[in-house]
């Protein structure tokens, strides 16, 4: 390595952090996503934890009488075929239906002497993600108790069979994917921002007429993207335990790898973005709908096995999705053959490199022609 | 006169710049299409369609007899074979081990093992103190496998209410009641997703446009060369809000045309669900206001946007359930008046009366951000 490229790796380096903006959407705003979606997604939502639904039940005095109960007695019965979800007992039906409707309890259920039992949803939509599961727990609880099933004629254990080296849950599986869609943005929008700055401010043409070649601008000022990206990287995997004490154990040096090809991936990526679209904003624009679309189809925050057939099979063209892979693998969430794990590490570096060099070449020629 | 030529010069501007024109009129027009294709079923009861797809590998230790064979065809069917409509894709394997490994490598979502004394169930029925066979489950911690596991313990549970019910004498009718919601009303994912497009665009140009557009002014001397001329700072402040209110005008029309286009419910095109929308543009852009008030710098207000803009939408309700939040993040949904915009939205839509609430917190925002940035203002403007 000569001078030369030590220099520019030092001034880029110099630039990116005396540029706060960049420092900030490449290091911190990850971890705003983090915390977000980590609480939003992992911690008490019930769309990924199904047994901590309230529910609220009133028995008509009729029901009681008839079958011979008081209050006390069904009322202690009853909890026990709801646990481990909460039930609030109800002194009549108008407090109940306050209670469903103000969102005080998931569900609310009345039996009246009649024998009917009538099942209250609220039909805000913004329940419409919990309510199947909402639905299968209330009323298969209430119809245990009342046709007086305490044991199981068929008993049901589940395994969760860890493939990886840590004994994971979803909320690994969650912030592996947000640690994923960090490193997919901080390559693309980097390279994005910085190359679309230096071009607006003449930068690129400015070092055109020294003897810096155009392989080592690209990697020079590459190079600290990389390193900011991984800083980011770092801060999350931290926040990650300390926040939701993640259960990761991290193969570092393979982390490097997967970074390090991930990022040179995107950044090509967001490379291509200018040197196809040519204006900084259109560029930015495109690569945040690329994003918005990553996001939702990477299997992230729902199963893509939810997603309609007829376009799943965008899940499996962008990279996201393989990246995430990777980390999880790294991550000791689960386990990746080593083939297959090598295999995509080349093919991100490789068409990043490859297209690094083709499109820094290309948006080096465009800059001269203007 | 002075007001309509600088509010032209501004529009003029706005409609030559690609940012605005793609983050305000056609991102959330790309974002409503998107996302009903996405997410077009959910909730309107065709979540065990086949637009789902898991795979469930079966695994039966010894072939069962009688009734628990029936019974284990039962359960199998329950969950919905692809081959019928549903969205479970049946794999029978040959070996426990084939199983594990096959979901190990991802090929299944889920491996369901009947235990070789399933056929301890027809013994079950006739006495009772026969121990239960154990089915077991095998699953992933991915989101799909979970999901996978889910269904099959609800199919499990409801198969043994099926056995109480048939041995019981007594006979429950169970009557499912959705308040708030009239009989005929079926959900529509369109309608539910409809007030989030409107308030995110409402968000983009009241906490973006808005305060970035004036701080850009400010900070690169543009309001000291305009002050020069007759043109005064409430001029000028005027010409910001009126620009960006007709911005907005020209999004929300937009994505009413794609809304009746696309067969949104004919309630958002009522007067009352318009004039809320206005409240909400109202509160919005006072809040836009209030954040130049608290950040002038450029970057410092470009920063703060962003990160008001997706706290603002993502823990306002717009797109996820954010009620079971921990309290940790809970208390901004609490004050957050997109919350209540969102829920008014939606309650108008399903013909439920607005609440308090969904006036009283917008309201309390814009005297709030209208006090702050009065008191502000000759600061704000730099005429300090």
């Amino acid at each position: 390595m000569n001078n030369r490229f030590l220099n520019l790796v030092k001034f880029f380096f110099l630039e990116t952090f005396k540029n706060k903006s960049e420092v900030f959407y490449t290091m911190f705003f990850p971890v705003i996503f983090l915390l977000l979606f980590g609480f939003i997604f992992g911690l008490g939502d019930t769309q990924h934890q199904e047994e901590n639904f309230e529910y609220g039940l009133v028995f008509s005095s009729g029901y009681l009488s008839d079958t011979n109960q008081s209050s006390e007695s069904a009322y202690d019965t009853v909890k026990a075929f709801f646990d481990p979800n909460k039930l609030d007992i109800y002194a009549d039906n108008e407090s109940l239906k306050n209670a469903v409707l103000s969102s005080k309890v998931d569900a609310g259920i009345i039996v009246d002497e009649t024998s009917k039992v009538k099942v209250l949803y609220n039909s805000d939509p913004a329940n419409m993600q919990k309510i199947t599961w909402i639905k299968f727990a209330g009323e298969n609880a209430i119809k245990r108790f009342l046709y007086g099933a305490k044991k199981d004629y068929l008993s049901l254990s589940s395994e969760n069979i860890g493939t990886g080296r840590v004994e994971s849950n979803q909320m690994d599986f969650l912030l592996t994917g947000i640690i994923a869609i960090s490193i997919l943005s901080g390559g693309m929008f980097s390279v994005i921002n910085t190359f679309g700055r230096y071009k607006k401010l003449g930068v690129i043409k400015k070092f055109m007429v020294t003897p810096i070649k155009s392989n080592e601008f690209v990697i020079a000022s590459s190079f600290n993207k990389i390193l900011l990206n991984f800083f980011s990287i770092v801060i999350i995997i931290i926040l990650g335990k300390v926040i939701y004490h993640m259960n990761y154990s991290f193969d570092w040096p393979m982390l490097i790898i997967v970074c390090l090809s991930s990022t040179l991936g995107m950044m090509a990526f967001g490379i291509l973005l200018m040197v196809l679209f040519k204006e900084l904003e259109v560029a930015q624009s495109a690569a945040s709908i690329l994003m918005t679309v990553m996001m939702f189809f990477a299997g992230i925050y729902f199963p893509i096995n939810i997603i309609p057939g007829y376009i799943r099979w965008v899940s499996y063209i962008l990279p996201i999705k393989y990246v995430a892979d990777l980390l999880r693998h790294v991550a000791g969430v689960e386990s990746m053959n080593i083939t297959t794990f090598w295999l995509i590490n080349i093919i991100m570096a490789a068409s990043g490199i490859i297209l690094l060099s083709l499109t820094s070449r290309q948006l080096m020629k465009d800059q001269a022609r203007n | 006169m002075k007001i309509k030529s600088l509010l032209s010069i501004f529009l003029k501007e706005d409609f030559r710049n690609f940012i605005v024109i793609f983050w305000t009129f056609v991102f959330p027009l790309i974002f409503f299409l998107f996302f009903t294709s996405l997410f077009g079923n959910i909730g309107n009861g065709s979540e065990n369609s086949s637009d789902m797809e898991f795979r469930a590998g079966i695994y039966f230790e010894k072939p069962p007899t009688g009734l628990a064979k029936e019974i284990s065809q039962g359960l199998v069917t329950g969950l919905g074979d692809k081959n019928s409509g549903g969205p479970f894709e049946n794999i029978y394997v040959s070996s426990f081990d084939e199983g594990i490994q096959l979901i190990k490598d991802k090929k299944l979502e889920i491996f369901i093992v009947f235990p070789e004394n399933l056929d301890m169930l027809n013994l079950k029925v006739v006495l009772s103190s026969v121990p239960a066979p154990v089915v077991k489950s095998y699953y992933r911690s991915d989101s799909g496998s979970d999901f996978a596991r889910k269904i099959f313990k609800s199919v499990l549970d409801s198969v043994n209410v099926e056995f109480y019910k048939r041995i019981s004498s007594a006979e429950y009718t169970l009557e499912v009641q959705e308040l708030n919601k009239k009989a005929s009303d079926t959900f529509s994912y369109k309608d539910y997703l409809f007030p989030s497009v409107l308030l995110m665009s409402i968000l983009t140009v009241s906490i973006f446009n808005t305060p970035l557009s004036l701080a850009y002014s400010i900070e690169k001397g543009i309001t000291k060369k305009i002050f020069t001329t007759p043109i005064r700072s409430g001029h000028f402040l005027t010409v910001v809000i009126l620009e960006n209110l007709i911005l907005l005008g020209i999004s929300i029309l937009l994505i009413y045309i794609e809304g009746k286009l696309m067969g949104v419910s004919p309630k958002a095109f009522s007067a009352k669900y318009i004039a809320y929308l206005f409240m909400n543009v109202i509160t919005l852009i006072s809040v836009g206001l209030l954040m130049l008030s608290v950040f002038r710098k450029l970057s410092a207000v470009n920063v703060a946007a962003n990160i008001l803009y997706q706290l603002m939408m993502f823990l306002g309700g717009l797109f996820f359930d954010v009620s079971h939040t921990p309290m940790i993040i809970r208390w901004f949904v609490y004050i957050n008046p997109v919350s209540y915009m969102a829920q008014g939205l939606r309650n108008i839509i399903n013909g439920m009366p607005l609440g308090f609430l969904n006036y009283f917190v917008p309201l309390v925002w814009i005297g709030a951000c209208i006090i702050i940035f009065s008191l502000n203002f000759k600061k704000v403007m730099n005429y300090e």
